[in-house]
């Protein structure tokens, strides 16, 4: 019997205080303590759930660094006694930034337990518990009065501060919705937010103060005879201030203002009047559409009196389409190519503007650069071309071009006007200073090949006529090489040109060709009738014909005779050898009977 | 031994005890004069505390102070361990200050937490330190051989001197004066004639002996009183210190198996001190 309490005496090293009392006993030591391992957290946590809640979800002393790693028995110890007292912390130098929530302003000198009452706690458990410090929330209104009676949001600090609930330090009337400008930042709070009772308790209104319709506090000195809001005329700075020119919304009057309209004075249209119940009265029952009750006609009645027609309110100058004005009912009614060009090609400035239209240059711009000025006088337009064609095309005929300084004969009859017209340098026509020599247009080819003895001044017409290059009319006597025979029949270029497989023109020979036969015609006899290694054709041939007619048989070593007077050339001078190819032999040096005639 | 050495002995040993004792409450004194639910908040209580590194340790040094204390003794006196090195008395004064020591490091281990029934180890251990005082004192009253071995009542009558002769011939006293020491000596405390020390040593100034041989008969005449007295209470002590043992060594048992308990518990929930 005795080793029961001697046993537990050695097993328990105390009473437990009073929280714990009921865990007393032998069989209860396990509860708390781990086999080997002392006194484990989870066991104490697994009881105080409220302890382990705030470490789960971090808040609070003991989710603190300084605290969370600690064993609980380390600050609550055990064993001590009923009456020990667990939890005892320095009130006064306990940092409560540990917790999660730091005490500022009016919270540092507040006694802990203004704060930490049962009041205050919104955990039913916990609120019964005594002198505890857990359970209170961060939330301002967890212990404070909800002086705006839910009419405001529940975050506080957004206007106040910990020192003092008044003033309200944090609070920015710019941030809200209704930002104070003007007369507005001089009043007292109290003159807009005024103090009411409701619930029974004092209340001031902030919220949801109809701040969108000034009239809900003022009153208003136009009668309501002004449409629209004050705010379009008036700012915050001053009532006799006005601002509504540009800002008025006008529709509302049944006369809408646009473009200029808008940004116009409103007292260029509206008399000034310092009495609210007269200004804007007057002029206000003008029909949209009637502008020269209001704008002078700058066009005298010319164009009626519909100014929308051609005008926009954005300017007088900022014209409508005006595709459907009729030019007809002006001086100069359009025609031909006119008729398609945009308004603006001519009237540049100003429709109004005045346009010279006595003659076509004055807006065209004069494509020949003078090239026909005469006497200082550049001719119009209108004299060569017409509005119905346009300036492509011209009314100068051949007939007038005949009786230009160059009339048009030959091949130049037939040339198209651009061939010599239009310059080759800049591409355009160009009429005027042409030159009336060949050279002017056509290239001399024969420069440097043919003296200009035979054609002075390169003067194309001395061989040349209009008619055709190829119709050459050249005395070849006048050279040292004068022509006969059969050299007359032939084309010049037979004789002066080389041309190519491909027909062009390679060389040309005039003054440079060889007066030698062998220069143009090939010798078929190679050396056979040379003479100290010079073959002169001349000593057989004429210019007839290629038959030797200066050639005499009986002058060689072997005249003809009898019978050998008689055959052909051929029968001796022609042989045929096995392939049957023929040879032409002049030159037998046989003379022997039986060098030609079988044995 | 010599006397020398066993007065340095006892007092080298006396000394421990007692600058242990101050030593340990002086050190403590703060901690253990908090009352007991304040301790916790005691800035040293890590330290003190009885599982604390300080505390443990006393624990278990004071401890194992007596274990080996009791063990020694037992095994010399039951088994004459080491019998040859070491006597009996002396092993006897060693167990004494063990089993004092270490008693006094279990006090301060227990921090003074001994009210209810959580410290019946430390009742009991006071129980068996006080009954082995009380032991040592019936101890003392038993005459033994210098082995420690009981006299029989026999042996020590004959250690009575012949008193008469020696203060008569050695002193060369007169009748009536040897008459008068002797009576001093004589173990009969209802004696209407009964010599107190005062009477004794005036007679003894009147005499004409130097002051030496004043000294020597009356340290003569003492021990002949105290081992008068001894044989008078001889047998009661006898019996007295039979008893004792019967009250000593279930005191000792008790602690031991409380301790064991104790120790187990602290391990089992991993109190393990400095390990």
């Amino acid at each position: 019997m005795l080793a029961v309490p001697f046993g537990y005496g050695q097993i328990s090293p105390g009473d437990l205080t009073n929280a714990h009392s009921d865990l007393e006993g032998m069989s209860n030591c396990t509860l708390c303590h781990d086999i080997g391992k002392k006194v484990s957290n989870s066991k104490c946590l697994d009881c105080h759930k409220e302890i382990q809640s705030l470490l789960t979800n971090n808040q609070g002393y003991h989710a603190s660094s300084a605290v969370k790693n600690k064993d609980c028995f380390e600050c609550h110890s055990e064993h001590h006694g009923r009456k020990f007292d667990m939890v005892r912390f320095d009130e006064k130098n306990f940092d409560h930034n540990l917790t999660g929530y730091a005490l500022e302003g009016k919270h540092e000198e507040v006694d802990c337990r203004k704060c930490h009452m049962p009041d205050n706690i919104a955990n039913s458990d916990i609120r019964k518990r005594k002198n505890t410090f857990l359970g209170l929330d961060n939330e301002c209104l967890s212990c404070h009065d909800d002086f705006h009676q839910g009419t405001l949001p529940n975050d506080c600090l957004s206007c106040h501060n910990m020192d003092a609930f008044k003033p309200v330090v944090n609070f920015n009337h710019a941030e809200t919705d209704y930002p104070l400008k003007g007369e507005h930042v001089n009043l007292d709070c109290i003159e807009c937010h005024k103090m009411t009772t409701r619930n029974g308790v004092q209340f001031q209104e902030f919220a949801d103060i109809p701040f969108s319709d000034c009239k809900s506090c003022h009153d208003d000195p136009h009668n309501n005879q002004l449409a629209g809001q004050c705010k379009q005329c008036h700012t915050e700075t001053s009532f006799s201030r006005f601002v509504g020119t540009g800002r008025f919304n006008h529709n509302v009057t049944g006369f809408d203002l646009n473009g200029k309209h808008r940004t116009v004075d409103c007292f260029s249209c509206h008399d000034r009047s310092s009495n609210p119940l007269v200004v804007f009265q007057d002029n206000i029952d003008i029909s949209e559409d009637n502008c020269v009750s209001c704008h002078e006609d700058q066009h005298e009645g010319k164009y009626g009196t519909d100014c929308v027609k051609c005008h926009q309110e954005t300017s007088f100058l900022a014209l409508r389409d005006m595709d459907f004005f009729d030019h007809t009912v002006t001086d100069y009614p359009l025609e031909g190519m006119h008729l398609e060009v945009d308004c603006r090609e001519c009237h540049v400035e100003r429709f109004t503007t005045p346009i010279d239209f006595s003659a076509c240059n004055s807006c065209h711009a004069d494509y020949h650069q003078g090239e026909f000025m005469e006497n200082g006088i550049n001719p119009d337009c209108i004299e060569c071309h017409t509005l119905e064609k346009g300036f492509d095309y011209s009314l100068y005929t051949l007939e007038q071009h005949q009786t230009s300084s160059f009339p048009l004969e030959g091949a130049h009859i037939a040339t198209p006007c651009f061939a010599c017209h239009i310059s080759e340098e800049d591409d355009r026509w160009t009429f005027a200073d042409l030159g009336s020599s060949c050279v002017d247009c056509h290239l001399d080819i024969h420069e440097d090949f043919i003296s200009t003895s035979f054609y002075p001044q390169q003067d194309c017409t001395a061989c040349h006529s209009n008619e055709a290059w190829d119709v050459v009319n050249f005395d070849h006597n006048l050279t040292n090489w004068p022509l006969d025979g059969r050299h007359l029949e032939i084309d010049c270029r037979e004789c002066h040109f080389e041309i190519s497989e491909n027909k062009t023109l390679v060389n040309q020979k005039f003054t440079n060709l060889d007066n030698q036969c062998a220069s143009c015609h090939e010798n078929v006899h190679d050396d056979v009738f040379a003479i100290d290694g010079v073959t002169d054709c001349n000593r057989c041939h004429v210019t007839d014909s290629w038959y030797p007619k200066k050639f005499n048989h009986n002058s060689t070593a072997f005249p003809l005779e009898g019978r050998h007077a008689e055959i052909s050339c051929a029968a001796c001078h022609e042989i045929t050898d096995e392939d049957g190819t023929k040879t032409v032999l002049y030159k037998l040096n046989k003379l022997e009977c039986t060098d030609c005639h079988l044995q | 031994m010599t006397k020398t050495t066993h007065k340095i002995y006892i007092s080298s040993m006396v000394s421990i005890i007692v600058i242990a004792t101050i030593y340990l409450a002086y050190t403590g004194y703060s901690y253990y004069n908090t009352v007991l639910e304040e301790r916790f908040y005691h800035p040293k209580h890590d330290w003190f505390k009885p599982s604390g590194a300080y505390g443990h340790g006393l624990g278990i040094i004071g401890t194992l102070m007596i274990l080996f204390g009791v063990s020694i003794y037992i095994a010399r006196k039951r088994y004459n361990f080491l019998g040859k090195f070491i006597r009996l008395k002396y092993l006897l004064e060693f167990h004494i200050f063990l089993c004092t020591l270490g008693p006094i490091m279990v006090l301060f281990h227990t921090a003074f937490k001994f009210g209810g029934i959580v410290s019946v180890a430390f009742w009991s251990m006071v129980a068996v330190v006080l009954s082995g005082v009380i032991g040592r004192f019936i101890y003392i009253q038993i005459p033994r051989t210098i082995e420690g071995r009981e006299l029989s009542l026999q042996e020590v009558k004959s250690m009575k001197t012949d008193l008469s002769n020696v203060l008569s011939e050695k002193f060369r006293l007169d009748l009536p004066t040897v008459q008068f020491l002797i009576r001093f000596t004589k173990n009969n405390e209802k004696d209407q004639n009964k010599v107190s020390l005062s009477e004794l040593k005036k007679a003894l100034k009147h005499s004409n002996l130097t002051k030496t041989e004043r000294g020597s008969i009356l340290k003569l005449l003492k021990n002949e009183r105290t081992l008068s007295r001894r044989i008078g209470r001889l047998q009661t002590m006898q019996k007295l210190f039979k008893y004792w043992h019967v009250a000593h060594l279930p005191f000792a048992l008790v602690m031991l198996i409380i301790v064991i308990i104790h120790v187990a518990v602290t391990l089992a929930f991993g109190y393990k001190w400095i390990f």
